[in-house]
């Protein structure tokens, strides 16, 4: 039921996004860091949207602070909130293909997105992620604020070096 | 019991949904449980970890191979350096978190590693140009670097630490799934049921009230069995109930029927029976020309012994009496009493009237000898009146009027002897019925008079008072004497009348007389045993006394032995109330009862009065002239006055006075005189009727008491 509500109010949500932006500029080939593909409207490159750093970046910020399970210590993560980029390219479905550099892939359900705050953070402790931290997205959990999320399930859907995300039925 | 048992059905369906039910939430529970079930983060890390550094490490290698290989392809630097990048991110952080610990806690040396990359790292990019030695350097690396990890990865630690883990993941999918079919086959059941429970509803409602219907029928039946049963014991009790009160009906029916019929006392038949029985004989008689006896017994000397000796012993007497009848009759024969010491008898089928004299006989025999009562001996006797049918008369009601004829007859023949009827006795039975119609006749129109006998002291001739005798003047029948009237009054109870009648009679005259030389003259009345067992004589004194203003010091009240003898205690209280008013009581006739010494100390008695028996026989009969000495100086030892009765002459009259007793009555001094008669004798102070006419001189004498 929950889950129903929370999807009709994305849905809502995304269409007035829709509606009220412009159409998203497709960034240089050499920008381009997220490629959004699926089950999308909103593209900006043959069925795909392609989103550079600096888009990334002008979307909200979301701020979390968090250990997790690679590194020591809390750490601050800074990043678009993973529902807000869905959003933006009014992508509707159950889960998310997540594609790494290292060609790892992970599903992420939708409710996971819809539940937490879940964010593809650019930054960490202030500092840009780059592909040797990490980077340049690496999707952050919020552990220290969910102890229920301190599981393997999660800890594998916490994708680093992503490069695209898929989503679809 | 047959509800429950209709609706267990229903419980058990409902109980199944249930466990259902129950079955579905929690294999959900436990499918929620299964289904977050993970290998843990500490043992997939370092597997995955190390997986992905292999993958890592020797996609970088390939990457390298092509970078740096005599042939160069396009964007194949690019790619190593992404690689790499993407390798020395992973090495980089072999220490960091808690897969860190894990790593380097499994023997991995991370600092080695980290040190390697970042000699990779030196020998590449810091230069310009990447000398053929660097590259060398690298490729060596690199193929150390693989071996190692290949070395480490095929580690039978390893290999079987991810063997665990796919079969752990293996069994909760496992899990998972069969969680999955439980839940399913819940559900298929729950529903089944339900189905079924739908299905089947209409069949266990139809079952249900024909149930219900058997169990109704069967109570009502119950009830209606019961009901019948109960009905059944009500019938039965009242079937019983009727039987007892139909017993004790026929029981007072028959205590009824002894009543009508029996003598309570004697157990003989009664009056009723009596006459039924006479009947049923008569009949007989008639049929075989026989003849019936109807005898009227009567008890001599029972009115005697029931005074005497008390109603108990009277009782008694009656029944031993009624015993020894029985014992003479024969079968056929009926005795029945008629109330006192009147007995009846029928002598049935008789042939011969010689047999009639010998049961008579052997009844009288039977009756005369002595009968032994509570101590006492009592000698009766019997008087028999026989009548006989049909000779005599044809019903009962004459035949026992004629028969008490008879008896009377031989009653004043002298008792214990028995007479036949005979036309005679029919005229004196007559006479006497007329003697008695007469007497009542007498009582009422006041037929009689007192004639005054005087009482005199022989040593001075002087009259000390006189003895009141009733006298009975019939218009047609004349003058009747007072011992033929007096007992027939006691007999039909007339005897209270005229008792009263004389008492008030005599005290009312001799209130009258005037006091001569001796003082006032004394009355002595007689008081019959009747009179004092059936009323309160003292209280008529006393009443009589009040009414004619007579001192109770003048009235003398005879009264007979047989009174006394009775010993009961009423009498004895009457007597003395009767003495304590200071009425003298004397005994008259004194010597022909039972004469008893301990009788005259127990009650007040004041007199004697010699009977006139003994009198008449002075000088004739010594033993009676020593009697008279004995009774003389008897009272005069207990302080009695006597008196003589019946003096007649002048030699028993010196022989009283010789012997000490000078108060007489007797014709020697004057017959019974007439009120009148009397004031003139005591007036004129003579005697006139008397041969030699005593004159009464004032006696110088006085005897205040009779």
């Amino acid at each position: 039921m929950l889950q129903r509500i929370f999807s009709t109010l994305f849905f809502l949500f995304t269409y007035s996004l829709a509606h009220s932006q412009t159409s998203i500029e497709l960034p240089s080939a050499n920008k381009v860091i997220l490629t959004v593909t699926g089950n999308i409207k909103h593209t900006n490159q043959q069925g795909t949207l392609q989103l550079s750093i600096t888009q990334l970046k002008a979307l909200p910020q979301k701020t979390i602070n968090t250990t997790t399970y690679w590194t020591d210590g809390l750490i601050e993560f800074k990043g678009p909130l993973l529902r807000d980029v869905i959003a933006l390219a009014e992508g509707t479905g159950r889960s998310i293909k997540a594609i790494a550099s290292n060609e790892y892939l992970i599903e992420i359900p939708f409710v996971d997105i819809e539940t937490y705050n879940v964010i593809l953070a650019l930054e960490q402790d202030g500092e840009a992620l780059t592909m040797r931290t990490k980077g340049p997205i690496w999707i952050i959990y919020p552990w220290s604020d969910h102890k229920v999320l301190e599981k393997p399930k999660y800890y594998a859907r916490s994708i680093w070096q992503l490069e695209a995300l898929d989503i679809s039925e | 019991m047959n509800k429950k048992i209709s609706k267990t059905p229903y419980l058990l369906s409902f109980s199944l949904l249930l466990i259902m039910a129950l079955g579905i939430i929690t294999s959900v529970m436990l499918f929620n449980r299964i289904s977050n079930l993970e290998v843990s983060a500490d043992k997939s890390g370092l597997v995955y970890y190390m997986r992905q550094y292999q993958y890592e490490l020797s996609r970088t290698n390939i990457a390298f191979l092509a970078a740096y290989s005599p042939v160069k392809i396009t964007k194949s630097v690019q790619s190593f350096t992404k690689w790499f990048d993407i390798l020395w991110g992973r090495v980089d952080q072999m220490e960091a978190g808690k897969v860190g610990s894990s790593i380097v806690a499994d023997g991995i040396k991370v600092k080695v590693l980290k040190t390697d990359i970042r000699r990779i790292d030196n020998l590449l990019f810091t230069g310009k140009t990447v000398s053929h030695e660097n590259i060398n350097q690298v490729h060596d690396i690199f193929q150390r670097l693989m071996s190692e990890a290949h070395r480490y990865q095929s580690s039978t630690s390893f290999v079987d630490r991810e063997m665990a883990i796919i079969h752990q993941m293996k069994f909760y999918e496992t899990y998972r799934h069969s969680v999955f079919y439980i839940i399913a086959t819940f559900i298929l059941g729950f529903l089944m049921v339900f189905f079924l429970i739908r299905k089947n509803k209409k069949l266990l409602n139809l079952r249900w009230t024909l149930e219900e219907r058997v169990y109704k029928s069967t109570k009502e039946m119950r009830d209606s069995n019961s009901e019948l049963k109960s009905a059944i014991e009500k019938h039965k009790a009242t079937e019983l109930e009727l039987i007892s009160s139909q017993l004790s009906d026929e029981r007072a029916r028959q205590k009824i029927h002894y009543q009508a019929n029996f003598d309570s006392l004697t157990k003989l038949a009664n009056r009723n029976l009596f006459f039924e029985r006479f009947s049923e004989a008569s009949k007989r008689a008639q049929h075989n020309d026989t003849v019936v006896a109807l005898l009227f017994l009567d008890l001599d000397r029972f009115k005697y012994i029931n005074d005497t000796l008390g109603h108990s012993i009277g009782d008694e007497l009656l029944q031993e009496a009624s015993r020894r009848l029985l014992h003479v009759l024969r079968e056929n024969d009926t005795a029945a009493r008629f109330g006192g010491d009147e007995f009846a008898i029928i002598l049935a089928d008789v042939n011969e009237l010689k047999s009639i004299d010998l049961i008579v006989q052997r009844i009288l025999k039977m009756l005369a000898s002595p009968f032994r009562l509570s101590g006492n001996d009592a000698f009766i006797s019997a008087s028999i009146g026989v009548a006989i049918y049909p000779e005599d008369g044809n019903n009962c009601e004459t035949l026992l009027r004629k028969a008490d004829d008879a008896m009377y007859k031989a009653k004043k023949l002298g008792k214990n002897n028995s007479q036949y009827f005979t036309k005679e006795m029919d005229v004196e039975a007559n006479q006497r019925r007329e003697l008695e119609k007469a007497l009542y006749r007498a009582v009422e129109d006041n037929e009689f008079y007192l004639n005054f006998q005087p009482i005199v002291n022989a040593k001075d001739q002087s009259i000390m008072g006189a003895e009141a005798l009733i006298r009975w003047n019939h218009s047609k029948l004349g003058t009747v004497s007072p011992a033929e009237f007096i007992p027939l009054a006691e007999e039909v109870g007339l005897i209270l009348d005229i008792g009263e009648w004389v008492l008030r009679q005599a005290c009312l005259t001799a209130v009258t007389w005037q006091p001569n030389l001796n003082g006032l003259l004394n009355i002595a009345v007689n008081i019959s045993s009747r009179q004092f067992q059936s009323t309160d004589v003292a209280l008529l004194i006393e009443d009589v006394l009040q009414e004619s203003g007579l001192t109770a010091q003048r009235l003398v009240i005879e009264i007979t032995e047989s009174l006394l003898m009775a010993d009961d205690e009423k009498v004895m209280n009457q007597l003395n109330t009767i003495r304590g008013m200071g009425v003298s009581l004397a005994i008259d006739d004194f010597g022909t009862g039972y004469s008893s010494l301990s009788y005259l100390k127990k009650f007040p008695i004041t007199t004697l009065k010699i009977d006139q028996s003994f009198i008449k026989d002075i000088n004739t009969d010594s033993n009676d002239d020593e009697l008279i000495k004995g009774i003389i100086s008897l009272a005069n030892s207990l302080n009695l006055n006597v008196v003589a009765e019946g003096v007649e002459t002048k030699e028993q009259s010196s022989f009283l006075l010789e012997n000490n007793c000078f108060i007489m009555q007797g014709y020697y001094y004057s017959k019974p005189l007439s009120d009148k008669k009397f004031i003139e004798v005591l007036n004129n102070k003579v005697f006139h009727n008397a041969q030699n006419l005593h004159l009464l001189p004032a006696g110088a004498g006085t005897l205040n008491v009779v």
